[in-house]
């Protein structure tokens, strides 16, 4: 499995992802400098894992339709590995990409916070990456989701365009369905593909006082974890079964 | 008989077409088998099922007795295969695409990866990346990454697709040169069939309509009687001529009698010559039959 997944680092490692997260963390922190106010240099930092699950959602979305378009699993399919293996190893590289960019993240935070000597203690820096933490369950589920658009269309673009629309969309829609009473939205994976909803809790509390429902970033992660194991079985038992054709 | 590939009452249906109806045949060790039709006969469909890249609707593959279906990391262990183009990681150089499929496999020594690199003549372009490779190039990459763990058996769809005469000329002598190797090859070529192969396996409209051999080890050949009366000597023979013509598929000594047995029954023979076991001619024919039946 570790070989497998070093040949997905081979295959799909691309640094024009990693300089665009470096550019928007240096264009994140020159909005400071001109602003000189650090609770907008925090809020920003709280946007950083919705950009990252964009940039994830493109690695994943091409992940096996890539794949299948190009040809390169007529010969990949082939070799003596299950195809279980071959999908679960680049679901581990998807995993390891994400916490790499939370880690590129975090760490461009801790040299521009000491370059520009800010008086921020150790608790607040702390206090700053949990938040950041906290805001990644949806980029995870991002990636069992993409990785199943990947698996059942044929078309990385078409993939892409679902995943970011929904990205995107999915506060809009959820308030949409919300208004017209569909109150089971809350135990989909929609509202939570979002988690910036979370930033302003009185704001929250008064959507699920409004439609009686109970949005919170607990029921978030028990919820998109579900969806994910879910995403992750249908996965496998779809590309199990698949007629590799371009 | 060892049969090192067996396949097994293969039928596959997509989007509600039965594009292989109930394909069974076996291969010795060592063999040089093509497999021919036209297009959309379901060859490449064949083919991928062979590899896993398929799934049967019914039937299965055997490479050595182990089924593709049951076992397939065990099975398809010593299987190498080339399906239509070999398209590899274009970003990527020749030396690292053949580090990823060698990485596939169990314990393959670094020895013999350079020593195909060797055989196959792609050693100068491996630092290359696939996407500046020509047609030609590609074609010896593939090569060396099916050839990588040693395959007993080689499944080669359309090898000889875009190779210049060079290509070809190269391709010939290295799959002449796969001793112990059981060989699958599917081409439009007929000439290259022929050519390379021990037996040719026809496919038409997913079914197999004919296996023979090409290369036998009796003293049999084929021979064209030109004679004043076609349709008397057609049915005084009607058991041995093979075609529209009078020719017949047998040793000299059954010539010798054929002979005199037409010059018996008062039939002049004008000439007896020998006709080379005409491939292409056959392949036309047994597509004549498919149409009429």
């Amino acid at each position: 499995m570790i070989k497998l997944v070093k040949n997905e680092y081979k295959k799909n490692y691309n640094m024009k992802h990693n300089i665009l997260i470096i550019l928007t963390i240096i264009t994140i922190t020159l909005i400071y400098k001109y602003s000189q106010n650090i609770n907008i240099f925090l809020d920003t930092l709280t946007y950083i894992p919705s950009f990252i699950a964009l940039i994830i959602s493109f690695s994943a979305s091409s992940i096996i339709s890539k794949e299948i378009s190009e040809e390169t699993f007529k010969i990949y399919l082939t070799k003596p590995k299950k195809r279980s293996e071959i999908l679960i190893s680049k679901i581990i590289y998807l995993l390891l990409l994400t916490i790499f960019y939370q880690l590129l993240t975090i760490t461009i935070y801790l040299v521009i916070i000491l370059l520009t000597k800010q008086n921020i203690t150790l608790n607040d820096f702390i206090k700053i990456i949990k938040e950041f933490i906290s805001y990644t369950p949806p980029i995870y589920f991002i990636i069992f989701f993409t990785t199943f658009l990947s698996v059942i269309i044929k078309n990385s673009k078409l993939t892409i365009t679902i995943s970011t629309i929904l990205l995107i969309t999915s506060t809009s829609l959820s308030e949409l369905f919300l208004s017209i009473t569909w109150n089971f939205i809350e135990y989909t994976f929609l509202p939570y593909l979002d988690y910036t909803i979370f930033n302003n809790p009185q704001n929250i509390t008064l959507i699920n006082n409004i439609y009686n429902i109970n949005l919170t970033q607990t029921n978030g992660i028990i919820i998109l974890s579900t969806y994910s194991i879910i995403f992750l079985i249908l996965s496998i038992i779809i590309f199990n079964r698949k007629d590799i054709t371009n | 008989m060892k049969y090192v590939v067996e396949v097994k009452n293969i039928s596959k249906i997509i989007k509600g077409k039965e594009v292989l109806k109930n394909i069974n045949f076996s291969i010795e060790e060592g063999k040089v088998v093509g497999l021919i039709g036209p297009n959309g006969s379901g060859k490449s469909t064949l083919l991928k099922i062979m590899t896993g890249l398929y799934k049967p609707t019914t039937g299965d593959t055997f490479y050595n007795g182990i089924s593709l279906k049951e076992n397939y990391e065990k099975a398809i262990e010593n299987v190498g295969c080339i399906i239509e183009n070999p398209t590899f990681y274009k970003d990527l150089t020749g030396k690292e695409n053949l580090e990823i499929f060698k990485s596939m496999f169990k314990d393959i020594d670094e020895n013999i990866v350079k020593e195909i690199v060797k055989i196959v003549n792609i050693e100068k372009s491996l630092g290359k990346k696939f996407k500046t490779y020509s047609l030609g190039m590609k074609e010896r990459l593939g090569l060396a990454g099916a050839l990588l763990n040693s395959p007993r058996v080689l499944i080669l769809d359309e090898p000889t697709n875009g190779l210049d005469p060079l290509g070809l000329k190269e391709l010939r002598s290295f799959i002449k040169g796969l001793k112990f190797t059981t060989t699958i090859i599917s081409s439009h070529l007929l000439s290259e069939i022929e050519n390379l192969c021990d037996e040719v396996i026809f496919i038409k409209s997913g079914e197999i309509i004919d296996r023979k051999i090409l290369k036998n080890q009796t003293n049999k050949k084929y021979v064209d009687f030109e004679v004043d009366d076609y349709s008397k000597a057609k049915l005084l023979l009607s058991n041995m001529a093979v075609g529209e013509n009078l020719k017949i598929y047998a040793t000299d000594e059954e010539i010798s009698d054929i002979n005199k047995e037409l010059v018996n029954n008062n039939i002049k023979v004008y000439r007896i010559y020998e006709t080379s076991n005409n491939l292409e001619d056959e392949y036309f024919n047994k597509l004549k039959e498919g149409n009429n039946d």
